[in-house]
C-alpha cells in the first residue's frame, strides 16, 4: 500500500476488509507511522461514536408530548365526528345568523304552512332506502355499583349489568357505579349524580352528567357534557363535576379539552382543577391536591379486571369523585361483560324526570342539575336507530347540492355527522333515538318542521329533523350579550365582502344565538372565500389549496391584528402555527401571531414567534421580515447541550 | 435504561422490542390511540438519539414532532405482521433529511473547544446531509448497512459510497488543527 489508503484504514478499524486486504494493510502499517496514526486516529472516533450510542441527549419531553398528545386529541375528534378545530365553534354565531337569515328569507318564499305539511308528507318517504347499520363493538357494562340504577325502568344495577346508549344512571347518597366501557376506560359515578350514556363506539364515548360527578379514565375519547360544557380526554384520567358554581373539571393524567359556550376552548393539564361558569369566561383554576391525584392515578392504573374487585376509592368527600365521606364498599367480582351491542332507547327520555325509584335521593348542597339542553351535541349517524325503530324521523334522501359548503365549513357547525362522514351520508340522519337529549327534550316548534320539510323537499338544504332554527331556551343574559356582540363583530368583520348566499344549511342546535339582531350583509361562504377574498398588497395571502375554515379564522386574525384587537385569536394561531409538518397555513399563523404579540406590546414573546418561524421556515415568505425582527432581539445564548459526550 | 434500540435491528424477528411494536401498532389500527402514546415512549429516546446527530440540538424538538406525526399518519397503511423498526428508521432519515436544509448545529460553531467530542460533533454537522445521514445511522447507532440501505433505498453500493466519503470527511476534518475561538 503505497498510496495511503485512509479509507481502508477506516475499514480495517471496522473489520470490513477481507482477509487479504486485512494482510496487506498490516503489512504497510509497520512500515508507515503516518498511516498508524490516522488508524489510533479512526479507532478513538470510533470509540466515541460507540460511545455516543448509549447517550440520550437533555431534551425537554413536554413540548413534544403535548404534541402528541394534541396529535391524538385531534384524531380522535375527528373520529369522534368532531371539527378537529374546537375554536372554529367560534364561527356559530355567524353561522347561526346565516341559517337565521336562511330561515327569514325561506320563511318569505314558502308557500303555505298546508303545503309545507304536504310537501313535509311528501319528503318522508318510509320507502327510502337504509344504509346499513354498523357494527357496534363496545358493550358497556357496569363493573361494580352501589346504590345505583338505571332510571329508564328502575333496574337496581349490579356488577354485570349491561348498558346501552341512551340509559341513564343515577346514583343515590353514598351509592355509585363504576361503568366499562371499551379497551380500559372506565367511568366512575359518584354519589347523588346521574349521568346518561349518549354514544359509546369503537371510537368515543359520550355522556352527559346531569348531577354530581364521574370521573374517567379514557383510552379512547370519552366526552362528558354538563351544563353547557364539554370535557373531551384521550388518554387522560379526569373527572367533572356539576357544582352551583358551574362545572368543575379536574385532570389527572393527560390533558382534558373543555368546550366553552360563552369562551375560547381551554385546556386542562394534568394536575389542574378548573371551574367553569356559564355566566363569565374566566375561570378558577386551582392545583390538585396530591392526595386527590393520586386516587385518581388509582383508579388509571389498575387493570380494569382489578376495578372491579378492588375496594373502591376513598376520596375526600367533595373532591374527585364526590365519594362520600365512608367509602362505599363495592362489589368484589369481576365479571365478564356481556357482549351485548348497543341498543338504542326506544322512546326519548324526559328531560330531568327526577325518578322518585331512587329513593332517598338527597341533591348534594354542592352539585346542581343542569337541564339536558345545555349540553347538546348532535348525536352521531352511528347512533341513529333503526329504521324499524324510528320510521317517522326519516325525511328525504341527502343530495348534496351543487354548492353544498366544504367539507371544513360543515366541520365548522357542532354537527358530527356531516363532518365525521362526509362520503356516505346517504339519506338525512334520523332522528337521534338514544343520543344526546337536546333533539328529544326540545322539539322544535311546528312551523319550523314545516319549514323545514319544505326546504328539504326543495333539495337544497341539507336538514335533519331535531334541527331547530333557533334556540328555544335562551341562555343566561351575560352570555347572550357576549354572543351578540361577537356576532356584531363578525357581522363588521364580514363587511368588506359581497354579500353571497349563506351557506346552504340550517345551523343544527347550536350554543344560542339571539334570532331577533338582523346580521347583515351575511357572513360569505367558506367555500367562496378564497375566490372573492383576495388580499390587498401585503396582505396574508390565504391558501386556496386548504382548509377553508383556517383560512377564514386566519383572515380573521388578521383583520383584527389592522384593528388592534387580535389577542383572542392567539390561541387558535397557536393551533395552526403547531401544524405538522409545517405548511403555508401554520407559516402564516406563526407571523400573525408575531404580529400580535408585537402589536400587543410583547416584544419577547414577538421576537421568540419570529425565531420559531425562522426555525421552522428559515425560508419560507416572511423570513425576511422574521430575521429583521429576531435580529432586533437581544443575542440568545442558545441551549447548550447537555450530552456530555457524542 | 432500555438498551434496546428500535432503530437498530438487531435479528430477522429482532428482540421482544419489535414485538412490542407491532403489538401497539395493530392496536392503533384498531383505534386505540393510547397505544399510540405507548409506541411514542417505548421509542422516542432511540429516535430522539439519532435526531440529535442528525439535525442538532435546536432543530430536535421539531424533529421529533415531525417524525411521531409522520409515524401516526403512516400507521393506517402499515402491513399486518410488517416489521416496524424499518418504518421509524425511514421517517426519521426523511425527517432528518428535511430539516438537514437548515442551517445545522450553529450552536456548535461557537463551541470551539477543541474537544474531541465537540469536534467529532462539529465534524458530522459539517457533512452533507445523505452522508450525515448514513454516517450517523451506522458509524453511531450501529444499524447494518443492509438494513440502513433497504431502509434508504438506496443500492448497497451508494451507500458504501456515501459512507465511504462521510468517512473521510470526518478524518479530513479530525486532522485538522485545532484554532482557537473567536472571543
Amino acid at each position: 500500500m503505497m498510496m495511503h489508503d485512509t479509507l481502508k484504514l477506516w475499514e480495517l478499524a471496522a473489520r470490513e476488509l477481507d482477509e487479504g486486504d486485512t494482510r496487506w494493510a498490516a503489512v504497510h502499517l509497520e512500515e508507515c507511522p503516518e498511516c498508524r496514526e490516522d488508524l489510533a486516529l479512526v479507532r478513538s472516533l470510533r470509540q466515541l461514536a460507540a460511545q455516543a450510542r448509549a447517550a440520550i441527549p437533555a431534551f425537554q419531553w413536554e413540548g413534544v408530548d403535548a404534541s402528541i398528545g394534541s396529535l391524538l386529541e385531534r384524531h380522535a375528534a375527528r373520529s369522534a365526528g368532531l371539527g378537529a378545530r374546537p375554536w372554529r365553534w367560534l364561527l356559530l354565531p355567524a353561522a347561526a345568523a346565516a341559517g337565521a337569515v336562511l330561515a327569514l328569507g325561506a320563511r318569505a318564499a314558502l308557500p303555505s304552512r298546508a303545503e309545507a305539511a304536504t310537501a313535509a308528507a311528501a319528503a318522508a318517504p318510509a320507502t327510502a332506502p337504509l344504509p346499513p347499520e354498523p357494527p357496534r363493538p363496545s358493550t358497556p357494562g357496569v363493573l361494580s355499583a352501589k346504590d345505583a340504577q338505571r332510571l329508564q325502568d328502575g333496574l337496581r344495577l349490579s356488577e354485570g349489568s349491561a348498558l346501552a346508549a341512551g340509559d341513564s344512571v343515577r346514583t343515590g347518597h353514598g351509592g355509585h357505579a363504576l361503568i366499562g366501557l371499551r379497551d380500559e376506560s372506565v367511568l366512575r359515578l359518584g354519589p347523588d349524580s346521574q349521568l346518561k350514556l349518549s354514544r359509546s363506539s369503537s371510537e368515543d364515548t359520550a355522556v352527559a352528567l346531569e348531577r354530581g360527578r364521574v370521573a374517567a379514565r379514557a383510552t379512547h375519547c370519552i366526552e362528558v357534557n354538563s351544563g353547557g360544557f364539554r370535557a373531551r380526554g384521550v388518554a387522560s384520567a379526569f373527572s367533572v363535576a356539576a357544582t352551583r358554581n358551574g362545572v368543575e373539571v379536574a385532570v389527572s393524567q393527560g390533558r382534558v379539552h373543555v368546550e366553552r359556550p360563552n369562551a375560547l376552548p381551554m385546556l386542562v393539564s394534568a394536575g389542574k382543577r378548573v371551574t367553569f361558569s356559564p355566566r363569565r369566561a374566566a375561570t378558577a383554576a386551582t392545583s390538585l391536591s396530591p392526595e386527590n391525584r393520586a386516587e385518581l392515578d388509582r383508579l388509571v392504573a389498575a387493570p380494569r379486571r382489578q376495578l372491579a374487585s378492588a375496594q373502591p376509592l376513598t376520596l375526600s368527600d367533595g373532591e374527585w369523585l364526590g365519594a362520600p365521606s365512608s367509602p362505599a364498599t363495592g362489589v368484589a367480582v369481576a365479571v365478564a361483560l356481556p357482549t351485548q351491542p348497543l341498543v338504542p332507547a326506544p322512546a326519548p327520555t324526559p328531560t330531568m324526570p327526577p325518578s322518585d325509584a331512587l329513593a332517598p335521593l338527597v341533591p348534594s348542597d354542592e352539585y346542581v342539575s343542569f337541564p339536558q339542553t345545555q349540553a347538546a351535541p348532535k348525536p352521531t349517524a352511528r347512533m341513529a336507530a333503526p329504521a324499524q325503530a324510528q320510521p317517522a324521523s326519516r325525511v328525504a334522501p341527502w343530495q348534496p347540492a351543487p354548492a353544498a359548503p366544504a367539507p371544513e365549513a360543515v366541520a365548522a357547525y357542532p354537527d358530527p355527522v356531516g363532518s365525521a362522514q362526509p362520503a356516505s351520508p346517504p339519506m338525512i340522519a334520523p332522528a337521534p333515538a338514544v343520543a344526546e337529549p337536546a333533539p328529544q327534550s326540545v322539539p322544535a316548534p311546528p312551523e319550523h318542521e314545516a319549514m323545514r320539510a319544505a326546504l328539504a323537499a326543495k333539495g337544497d338544504v341539507a336538514l335533519r329533523p331535531g334541527m331547530l332554527l333557533a334556540e328555544p331556551q335562551p341562555p343566561p343574559r351575560e352570555v347572550l350579550a357576549e354572543q351578540a356582540s361577537m356576532a356584531a363583530a363578525q357581522a363588521t368583520e364580514f363587511s368588506g365582502y359581497p354579500q353571497a348566499a349563506p351557506p346552504a344549511a340550517v345551523a343544527p342546535v347550536v350554543p344560542s344565538v339571539p334570532a331577533s339582531p338582523p346580521v347583515t350583509p351575511a357572513p360569505m361562504p367558506l367555500a367562496d372565500l378564497s375566490q372573492a377574498a383576495r388580499p390587498a398588497a401585503g396582505q396574508i395571502a390565504p391558501d386556496e389549496s386548504g382548509d377553508d375554515a383556517e383560512d377564514l379564522y386566519l383572515l380573521r386574525a388578521e383583520r383584527a391584528l389592522k384593528r388592534g384587537g387580535c389577542q383572542r385569536f392567539l390561541t387558535g394561531l397557536e393551533e395552526i402555527a403547531s401544524d405538522l409538518p409545517a405548511n403555508e397555513r401554520s407559516e402564516r399563523a406563526r407571523i400573525v401571531r408575531a404580529r400580535c404579540f408585537e402589536q400587543m406590546g410583547k416584544t419577547a414573546q414577538a421576537q421568540s414567534e419570529y425565531a420559531q418561524y425562522l426555525r421552522e421556515s428559515p425560508r419560507g415568505d416572511f423570513a425576511l421580515e422574521a430575521e429583521r425582527h429576531a435580529a432586533v432581539a437581544a443575542p440568545q445564548a442558545r441551549p447548550e447541550s447537555r450530552l456530555s459526550d457524542l | 435504561m432500555d438498551t434496546r434500540n428500535p432503530i437498530a435491528e438487531t435479528s430477522p424477528d429482532s428482540t421482544g422490542l419489535e414485538a412490542e411494536l407491532r403489538c401497539r401498532v395493530a392496536r392503533v389500527q384498531g383505534g386505540d390511540l393510547a397505544a399510540f402514546d405507548e409506541l411514542y415512549r417505548l421509542t422516542r429516546n432511540d429516535v430522539a438519539r439519532a435526531l440529535f446527530h442528525l439535525v442538532g440540538p435546536e432543530e430536535l424538538e421539531a424533529a421529533v414532532k415531525e417524525t411521531y406525526a409522520h409515524l401516526f399518519d403512516s400507521l393506517p397503511k402499515h402491513p399486518e405482521g410488517a416489521r416496524v423498526q424499518p418504518r421509524i428508521l425511514a421517517i426519521c432519515a426523511k425527517v432528518a433529511l428535511r430539516h438537514s436544509k437548515r442551517s445545522h448545529s450553529s450552536s456548535l460553531d461557537a463551541d470551539a473547544n477543541a474537544d474531541e467530542t465537540c469536534r467529532l460533533r462539529r465534524a458530522i454537522a459539517s457533512l452533507a446531509p445523505k452522508a450525515r445521514l448514513i454516517f450517523v445511522f451506522h458509524e453511531v447507532l450501529g444499524i447494518a448497512p443492509e438494513q440502513l440501505s433497504r431502509a434508504l433505498g438506496l443500492s448497497i453500493d451508494t451507500f458504501r459510497s456515501h459512507l465511504g466519503r462521510a468517512r473521510l470527511a470526518i478524518l479530513s476534518a479530525m486532522r485538522e488543527p485545532i484554532t482557537e475561538a473567536a472571543p
